[in-house]
């Protein structure tokens, strides 16, 4: 598998000022090493397949509940 | 106060409804015993953030009134119960656990506190919570675990769990995202209720995560918990999460025998492993089921080890939303952990977001599968006994653990499949701290959790002792953890 690209506090101060998110260094230190743990875990979940099924937008209604 | 006194701050609901009725206890000498008891114990145990004396004086007063008229308004007529500090009073103080907005004071009440007070409920105040139901606070000192004030009282509604086990609560309302509700109860030794997701409403409820929040009930017993639950379960205009399925009597089944009923033991679910003190005791609880006549079999809990990522990639988004102006006007007022927590979810990619809510559906076709061959799901509510006070970790095995990731799969999974899912007592860690079992069922099944739990408690008596409280907090416990 292809070795994923570092995350580095470039990328986390840009993606914060796509937000509107001015952060502190420490706070860039910290979402850097947060940032790069969720993308880590994550990649799991991208590789389930949901197959055509739509998000789940406001938790389960009765229909889904399926009784 | 006399041990007396005590004692009826220790009855059940069930009992002290009784007395109510028959004469032998009046709402306001009840609700001064518990008033009394609060103020010789909590300065200590830090249950409350606010207690509400008048206002629950001046409802016992209105309780009496109409009782000795003749006037029932059901259960909890005259109970004392106390309410999540991030559930919103009219003209009561909703601080919330966090120095952001410490001093707002809401125009309405939460549809939870309209029900209650409809029952008759007395609220005796508001509980203690992490910040924003989110992260340890940093200005609200978190209340001591009455049974061993060196261990943690979980969170977030630690002094919900708190003031119902220390007898300054009949009863609580919680709220629960992964298991805010279900921990502390798990911890503190009480019996913590969240039910199918949309049938208690969240109206009023300052939200954490729009799709994965919960109203959540605790009391000392499970037909306790049933009585809260029936108060406040049922469809509310208000809020559009809320189910317009009819609400069954929760406490139908109760008594009614187990034999037969299948039990999925919860299998397989943890990265981290789990405390062999937390499977023995959860082993040994499953033993009593079966000699109840239940049958046993092993279920793999569905997508379980992706529960953390799941959570992370929903709630913190939904959290970094809520927030998303008070981030930006006062971050130097939040606590260190929410600030790391809502950065982290105003960068998670939406494309991660959609791909979680998707997985959501994934698994609860996963769950509609497994409960059709079980009736309910039994397991642990937390895969570690109780951790130190003031931190995140605790040690298994001589590993440190961080229960901010090892914490969300057990209680999360209800979460994120909107099952309905019951904690309470099922024995002790060797540091007399208490261990919690966890009853999951079909959507909109709670009756049947409550039988089993029912079944369960009553053939054991966990739920009948009462934690020793200590006097005063361990002198090197950090103020603000």
């Amino acid at each position: 598998m292809e070795q994923r690209e570092q995350i580095d506090a470039d990328d986390v101060r840009a993606a914060a000022r796509l937000v509107d998110l001015r952060l502190t260094p420490e706070r860039v230190d910290t979402l850097r090493r947060t940032l790069a743990e969720f993308v880590e875990g994550f990649a799991a979940v991208w590789a389930l397949d949901a197959g055509d099924r739509q998000p789940a937008t406001l938790g389960f209604d009765d229909e889904d509940a399926g009784r | 106060m006399t041990a007396h006194a005590d004692d009826r701050c220790f009855l059940s609901i069930a009992e002290a409804g009784r007395r109510l009725r028959d004469g032998a206890l009046s709402p306001i000498a009840l609700t001064e015993a518990v008033l009394e008891r609060i103020a010789r114990h909590d300065a200590t145990m830090r249950a409350y953030i606010t207690v509400t004396g008048d206002v629950a004086l001046e409802q016992a007063r209105q309780a009496e009134l109409e009782l000795q008229r003749g006037h029932d308004r059901g259960p909890l007529h005259g109970i004392p119960i106390s309410l999540k500090d991030n559930v919103a009073t009219r003209s009561i103080r909703t601080s919330c656990a966090s120095l952001v907005d410490p001093d707002w004071v809401p125009d309405v009440d939460a549809t939870v506190y309209t029900r209650l007070r409809e029952a008759g409920a007395i609220l005796m105040g508001k509980a203690n919570l992490f910040e924003y139901a989110f992260s340890m606070s940093p200005a609200f000192p978190p209340p001591l675990n009455p049974w061993n004030p060196e261990r943690t009282s979980s969170g977030s509604s630690s002094g919900s769990a708190v003031s119902v086990a220390t007898g300054m609560a009949f009863g609580s309302i919680g709220t629960d995202t992964g298991g805010s509700g279900r921990s502390p109860a798990n911890v503190n030794g009480v019996v913590g209720v969240k039910g199918t997701y949309g049938r208690v409403s969240l109206a009023g409820v300052v939200p954490l995560s729009y799709s994965l929040d919960h109203t959540t009930v605790m009391a000392r017993s499970v037909r306790d918990g049933a009585l809260m639950l029936q108060a406040v379960a049922g469809h509310d205009p208000a809020d559009e999460s809320s189910s317009r399925r009819p609400v069954p009597d929760f406490s139908a089944r109760l008594g009614e025998s187990i034999r037969g009923l299948r039990v999925g033991r919860a299998r397989g679910y943890s990265d981290e492993g789990i405390d062999p003190e937390v499977t023995r005791i959860v082993d040994a609880a499953l033993d009593v089921l079966r000699d109840l006549g239940a049958t046993i079999e092993d279920v793999d809990l569905p997508y379980v080890r992706r529960c953390s990522a799941l959570q992370t990639a929903i709630l913190h988004p939904e959290a970094a939303t809520v927030h998303h102006d008070a981030l930006r006007r006062a971050a130097d007022r939040f606590g260190e952990t929410a600030i790391m927590r809502l950065d982290l979810g105003n960068v998670v990619p939406a494309t991660a977001y959609v791909q979680a809510q998707r997985v959501r559906r994934l698994m609860r076709d996963a769950f509609r599968d497994l409960l059709a061959r079980v009736e309910v799901i039994v397991g642990p509510a937390l895969a570690m006994c109780a951790g130190r006070a003031g931190t995140w970790t605790t040690t298994v095995g001589g590993r440190e653990i961080d229960l901010r990731k090892a914490g969300p799969e057990y209680t999360g999974i209800y979460n994120l499949s909107g099952m309905p899912a019951l904690v309470l007592p099922a024995g002790f860690d060797g540091g007399g701290t208490p261990v919690g079992l966890q009853v999951a069922g079909r959507w909109f099944d709670e009756a049947r959790v409550f039988q089993v739990a029912h079944a369960y408690e009553q053939a054991t008596d966990w739920h009948r002792r009462r934690p020793p409280l200590p006097d005063r907090a361990p002198e090197h416990r950090s103020e603000t953890a």
